[in-house]
């Protein structure tokens, strides 16, 4: 089981750089944007890849969670004058409970029809958000929401929202992690790769998705909440279902059945504008075009790719786990 | 509701619900070729409509070659998706082709965004003339023509599957693609064939919607969603079910804006074809279990 079970000087080394970033660079302010950005990224795309990369379900559901915590906790927050962090709280529950009731009709259905249902779910409830006007502002949102604080500490500086993000990301990453190396995740693998066979080992495939399906919108609901508190805005745009296929690139060009391929993934996407620079107008293209090619030639992704290059530079020591398509 | 009102809702439902038809016969025809259901379908509906409107209003091409070419157009990307991307990826599995067409779905979009911006286009008539007048109700000619045309189309590709060898060899390989080879069927060109059929049925939808509706660059995705609806209440792979799933959804959407609102049109076709898709998933008119 090599899943993600890197050298653990590696991990600290890696949390360690996550929490000097705005200490070195705390004074570029574009430079802590973007890695916010990619922290809130990050998190959804964890969920996403319980759901998709372990589990093997193709949801296109993760911008519905993403804008259900995300109006829950600023409504909470604009109509009853609720603290920002029992509304993040109130954010996980509610993506969960909704996740939840789902999951048990729609993941009944499998690959390209349960990719169009869950579609169609994120389309549902965008428009349920733009026409409920009196309660959601409609298209134009809701704006001047507060940032979270505990006691009279405010997050306010975007160093301060950095950290409180990153917690949130690396915690996702840790509770992921130990997920998919425990027997729950094994039976997530074993039910991405062959449902009965799964099930004749005493997998309960029902129960074991319904779990996958709310956990993975937890993480979605709570980066919502997150990315809302931090633009101070919210409106449906941000959760219309091209940011849910958005995710499932990300985590494709990453690399799916890998933690770390999701933090490449979303490194990639929040960096490539920057790149671009002059061209962001390419950026879409540039982008949908990465992700075709990483699917056609890297079906592991960037971290797949990494991975089988270090193992050949070890000396030909085969990398033990295939590509799931193989 | 007056009569006339009524009729006037029946016409717009007959309308929406035969570009519906075109997406939805498009779907089956890749479907029942190689089992894909492309999540680009949608986007040849923009490619063709978008080509056509720019063809007529920036370069002066009058309106039926402009058609001409914006089928066409379509066509050719189908076959560069056919031939290019789903064929040399086939033996990948299920996944991998629907992030693929997902992933041409995407740069299609992207393309488009470039090239034409966010603006919808509009498009003149194919023919100039009054509207038909029923019972009180106005049928435009542009509506007659989209209507009519989703007939010729499927009676001409049912005889196209029936009674021509390519035709019949896109059955064989329906049916079952090993056997369909060991008699000597050519089924990666059948493949091909199926997806430049479909994306020629696209195009037809865009280039003779547009006059009705001006067409934009991110028109695609929510047709691709239509469509399969249709395809769906109708039952995938059939070309009869897919057009009377069509016409269904067109009539259902009317009926929603006439009897309750507009703005939950979307929502309640959507939520259709979530419970369609756990109650039947077989579709309405066929007889045929398939798993879903």
């Amino acid at each position: 089981m090599t899943h993600d079970a890197g050298p653990i000087w590696l991990k600290l080394a890696a949390v360690a750089a996550i929490a000097a970033l705005p200490l070195v660079f705390g004074g570029n302010a574009l430079l802590l944007h973007l890695a916010i950005m990619v922290g809130i990224y990050y998190t959804v795309c964890i969920g996403l890849s319980l759901i998709f990369g372990i589990g093997g379900q193709l949801s296109l559901a993760q911008a519905a969670f993403y804008g259900i915590g995300a109006y829950t906790s600023a409504l909470l927050a604009t109509k009853l004058n609720v603290p920002v962090f029992l509304g993040f709280v109130a954010a996980a529950l509610v993506s969960g409970i909704v996740a939840w009731i789902l999951a048990a009709p729609i993941l009944r259905l499998r690959t390209v029809y349960l990719a169009m249902a869950t579609l169609a779910f994120g389309e549902i409830l965008v428009t349920l958000i733009r026409e409920n006007r009196q309660l959601t502002g409609g298209s134009t949102g809701i704006v001047n929401l507060p940032r979270p604080a505990i006691g009279s500490f405010v997050f306010e500086t975007p160093s301060q929202y950095y950290y409180l993000v990153w917690i949130v990301a690396l915690a996702a990453a840790w509770i992921a992690g130990n997920i998919i190396r425990s027997r729950f995740g094994l039976g997530l693998r074993a039910l991405a790769d062959a449902e009965i066979g799964a099930a004749s080992c005493g997998v309960d495939v029902a129960r074991y998705k319904t779990w996958m399906f709310t956990l993975g919108a937890i993480f979605a609901g709570v980066a919502g909440a997150l990315f809302v508190h931090y633009l101070s805005f919210i409106s449906p745009d941000s959760f219309s279902v091209s940011f849910s296929i958005l995710i499932v690139m990300i985590l494709a060009v990453g690399g799916r059945d890998s933690l770390v391929g999701a933090l490449f993934g979303a490194i990639a996407v929040t960096v490539l504008p920057i790149l671009l620079a002059g061209y962001e107008k390419y950026s879409e293209l540039v982008f949908g075009v990465l992700f075709l090619a990483t699917v056609m030639f890297l079906p592991r992704g960037l971290a797949g790719a990494g991975e089988a290059l270090l193992a050949r530079m070890k000396g030909g020591r085969r990398v033990t786990h295939e590509g799931r398509d193989a | 509701m007056s009569l006339s009102a009524f009729l006037q809702f029946v016409f717009s439902g007959l309308t929406s619900g035969a570009v519906y038809a075109f997406v939805a016969l498009a779907f089956s025809v890749t479907f029942s070729s190689s089992g894909i259901v492309n999540f680009a379908q949608g986007q040849f509906v923009m490619l063709g409509g978008m080509v056509a409107a720019s063809l007529h209003a920036g370069f002066d091409v009058p309106v039926l070659p402009a058609m001409m070419i914006g089928v066409a157009a379509a066509g050719i990307a189908g076959l560069v998706m056919g031939a290019g991307f789903i064929l040399p990826m086939l033996r990948l599995g299920e996944f991998t082709l629907i992030l693929i067409t997902l992933g041409l779905s995407i740069v299609f979009e992207a393309v488009a965004l470039i090239v034409w911006g966010t603006d919808p286009l509009a498009l003149s008539s194919l023919i100039d003339a009054e509207p038909l007048r029923l019972g009180g109700a106005s049928l435009t000619i542009d509506s007659v023509i989209i209507i009519a045309m989703i007939f010729v189309t499927l009676i001409g590709y049912q005889l196209f599957a029936r009674f021509t060898r390519w035709g019949r060899a896109m059955r064989a390989t329906s049916i079952d693609p090993s056997v369909a080879a060991s008699l000597g069927v050519n089924v990666s060109l059948t493949i091909v064939l199926a997806f430049v059929l479909s994306a020629v049925f696209g195009g037809l939808a865009g280039v003779l919607l547009t006059p009705l509706i001006s067409t934009g660059a991110q028109t695609g995705l929510l047709m691709t969603l239509k469509g399969f609806t249709a395809a769906v209440l109708g039952g995938m792979g059939s070309p009869i079910g897919s057009v009377a799933g069509g016409f269904l959804l067109g009539m259902i959407e009317a009926m929603t804006t006439g009897f309750i609102s507009s703005t939950y049109q979307n929502a309640i076709a959507l939520t259709l074809l979530i419970l369609f898709l756990m109650v039947r998933p077989e579709g309405l008119f066929t007889k045929r279990s398939r798993q879903a």
